[in-house]
């Protein structure tokens, strides 16, 4: 049995951490979501750096391409077949997808998201003390002017009441600046649990890409519809 | 004057840019000139900052709030010497995607290189960008994305505007996208940043 390693974003370690049983766990920070660029080799080198072969869960979605490229070398890996963290927190691709079909101009607040302060609340205020009142004023509208609602998730109801009130602000910021309207909506842990059980035999999960030793992810196998009576084609 | 131009411009301090391009007029520079030497060539060395994390993206959107400001004065004067000579594009972000930071600057760069740029803002549906085509007689389409998830949309969108009109040069571009991906979608070109985009579609133009 080969050892369990995770490699996850942060915005997953609440989610992740105890539900995996690991050799090792290590979740990098929030800032490669705005970096993707980064993101590749940050990972790489992680991976490179494990000297035993490893089954590796890759906390990450496409996350704007900063996985692809991504080689396997030794190891395998799991990774969640989704374009980003909501899409892991709605539970499936095809949640999401009928999600973002019914609401494009949805922004997302997470626990994980409005801790960083990756919202426009504390980025507004950031720009008011950088770059003065007036081009904060303009440069918050172009950032986010296009969203039509704000949504935020959590996976129970008593979360969702323990968040209730520290994302208020933001949503009072957004509803008198853009007129955004606001729900909430209860997320799924159900494709991160399944991620964390890491079964590399697992061939017929459509929201999972097991990877064997030697493979390197590619845009495709995010874009695949996963083919009728042969899910494997859709992993590899 | 042209290297006062391009340095507002860097330092992204639009009234001073809007005083400087004035000037230079008011002293009876050709406005392509001021256009190319001072404004463009100021944001394409934001750009080259902003990839080797020098600047960041809101830096990136004051300098070009600044040349954008200029141009308004810029651009009747250019089209007395033929605006939109170099040709016309059509440029929006495809249907899904509402992010229009790094289209805009795309518009930006492509109006300051001469050509006539029709605007279709974001969430873009095919159709949409094919009436537009029509209409303009548009020479290059440029469909940007930044969210992997409207892929494709994308593609379908290059697909059918390619089979309509064989002759429009369909160029892809967005955070979403990769060389790989354009490649895939059968584009005629990709660019990884609005200054690629805006000589991607010169090249274009060209052959």
């Amino acid at each position: 049995m080969k050892p369990l390693v995770v490699l996850a974003c942060q915005v997953l370690e609440p989610l992740l951490a105890n539900r995996v049983d690991a050799a090792s766990q290590e979740y990098l920070g929030y800032g490669l979501h705005v970096r993707p660029a980064e993101m590749l080799p940050a990972l790489q080198s992680r991976l490179d750096s494990l000297t035993e072969p490893s089954t590796v869960i890759i906390g990450y979605g496409l996350c704007g391409n900063g996985v692809v490229g991504l080689e396997s070398g030794h190891h395998t890996l799991v990774l969640p077949r989704t374009h980003d963290c909501i899409g892991m927190m709605l539970g499936s691709m095809a949640q999401y997808a009928e999600a973002f079909a019914a609401d494009p101009a949805t922004y997302y607040l997470t626990k994980g998201w409005l801790e960083s302060g990756d919202e426009p609340l504390s980025e507004y205020r950031g720009y008011v003390d950088e770059y003065g009142l007036e081009r904060a004023d303009r440069l918050i509208d172009m950032m986010y002017g296009s969203y039509r609602k704000l949504r935020l998730l959590a996976f129970s109801d008593d979360e969702m009441e323990w968040l209730r009130p520290i994302a208020a602000p933001v949503v009072e910021f957004c509803r008198d600046r853009w007129d955004m309207a606001y729900d909430e909506r209860i997320g799924d842990t159900g494709l991160i649990e399944r991620l964390g059980m890491a079964d590399t035999t697992l061939r017929d999960d459509p929201d999972l890409l097991v990877l064997p030793p030697g493979t390197t992810v590619t845009q495709q196998m995010y874009l695949d519809e996963p083919a009728a009576g042969s899910p494997d084609s859709a992993h590899m | 004057m042209l290297e006062a131009i391009r340095q507002a411009v860097i330092e992204g301090d639009a009234d001073l840019t809007v005083q400087l391009v004035e000037e230079a007029l008011e002293a009876g520079m050709d406005p392509q000139t001021i256009t190319d030497d001072g404004l463009t060539s100021g944001l394409r060395t934001v750009g080259e900052l902003f990839d080797r994390g020098e600047y960041f993206v809101p830096e990136m959107l004051i300098s070009a709030d600044a040349m954008e400001q200029a141009m308004v004065i810029i651009k009747p004067l250019l089209a007395v010497g033929g605006f939109g000579g170099a040709g016309t594009v059509v440029m929006g972000t495809i249907k899904g995607d509402l992010h229009d930071i790094g289209k805009n600057l795309v518009v930006t760069l492509l109006e300051g290189a001469g050509f006539n740029v029709i605007d279709l803002g974001v969430d873009v549906p095919i159709e949409k960008y094919i009436a537009a085509i029509e209409e303009h007689d548009a020479d290059v389409v440029g469909i940007g994305a930044l969210l992997t998830t409207v892929l494709p949309a994308m593609e379908r969108a290059v697909t059918e505007i390619k089979a309509h009109d064989p002759d429009v040069k369909v160029m892809v571009g967005g955070a979403a996208v990769t060389a790989e991906t354009g490649d895939r979608f059968g584009a005629d070109g990709y660019a990884s940043n609005a200054k690629q985009a805006a000589d991607l579609a010169l090249q274009l133009m060209a052959g």
